[in-house]
């Protein structure tokens, strides 16, 4: 079933080692490289809505409790 | 009637596709090691290019993803000019870069395999060039959508760029027929029988639908992250975002 004799011959490629690989290793490093790239910006855009949100519910509970809200003990 | 339009909204299609990315990852990865795992481990020495011809593995599959991603770009441009579809132009320019990586390793393998096969990294014939230019329109289409600070228009430009560029995806295709060139003529066709050893066909065709996969999978992610970016502002997902991110009830 296999077609290889050898780790040794696998590598090889038959001579053509230099041609086959570097093909599979650059669809490779571009295909981990797009999925990091793409993981990345999700995470970072989902944090952004979520300070979003959380300055809104801050706003929202200073226009309620003004004064409490802004207790940092300087007086107007 | 399928509820296609259902699905046009973002928050209908955002709980859709929490769930179809993973799946779609793991789908391509399961293809992937089946594919590769014939196509460098059983598959068997083709007469005239010895072990090299190997790199047909990726070569001709991200030659195709290529040619169809530009292809469901201009689908995409359509539908969103056509239909006013706010999802459509979010697709568009979540393609786009996937389609750029697949082009680029498509120029990559086949200079790699064009070496030792026909001695030259490079010729200006009808299929690379046409390939080469395919790549450009890419690049043309993330640089032009990027620098476009309204995103309406940006995704009006865009759609444009898509759907003029179109017009080379047959070009390239026919390219081998029309004209005369160094690449050989198509691996597959749809009206003769493969000419390859059954082994290296289906390596091949499970290459090419683990790349599918991929790209489907990537390109899910990716929209859901401008979904994100372009509906910060509204009601539903800041409820999905307070609720822990938990995938919304598609109804």
């Amino acid at each position: 079933m296999m077609h290889w004799e050898s780790w040794q011959s696998f590598w090889a490629m038959g001579g053509y080692a230099l041609f086959v690989w570097p093909s599979f290793a650059m669809t490779a490093l571009l295909i981990i490289l797009e999925c990091w790239q793409v993981k990345s910006a999700w995470t970072k855009e989902l944090a952004l809505l979520h300070s979003a949100i959380e300055l809104e519910q801050d706003l929202a509970a200073l226009q309620k409790h003004p004064s409490g809200a802004l207790d940092d003990g300087v007086q107007p | 009637m399928i509820r296609w339009f259902h699905f046009a909204a973002p928050q209908n299609f955002f709980a859709l596709s929490a769930k179809l990315w993973p799946a779609c990852m793991v789908l391509a990865s399961l293809l992937a090691i089946a594919g590769l795992w014939i196509g460098l481990g059983v598959a068997p020495v083709d007469a005239q290019q010895g072990e090299g011809y190997r790199i047909i593995f990726v070569h001709v599959p991200a030659s195709w993803m290529s040619m169809v991603i530009y292809v469901a770009m201009a689908f995409w441009s359509f539908v969103g000019l056509v239909f006013h579809t706010r999802l459509s132009a979010l697709m568009t320019r979540a393609l786009a870069p996937t389609g750029a990586i697949f082009a680029f390793l498509s120029l990559w393998t086949g200079a790699f395999w064009g070496k030792p096969m026909w001695g030259t990294w490079w010729v200006w014939d009808a299929r690379l060039t046409s390939e080469l230019i395919l790549f450009f329109l890419y690049l043309g289409f993330i640089a032009l959508t990027s620098a476009i600070d309204d995103p309406k228009r940006g995704d009006k430009a865009g759609a444009l760029i898509a759907l003029v560029g179109s017009i080379n995806v047959p070009i390239i295709y026919f390219s081998v027929k029309w004209w005369n060139t160094l690449h050989q003529g198509a691996t597959i066709t749809m009206t003769e029988a493969p000419s390859m050893a059954h082994a290296m066909l289906l390596a091949m065709l499970l290459m090419a639908l683990s790349f599918w996969a991929y790209a489907i999978g990537i390109v899910l992610l990716r929209v859901r992250r401008l979904i994100l970016e372009r509906e910060r502002q509204s009601q539903w997902l800041r409820e999905w975002a307070i609720s822990g991110n938990k995938t919304l009830e598609s109804t």
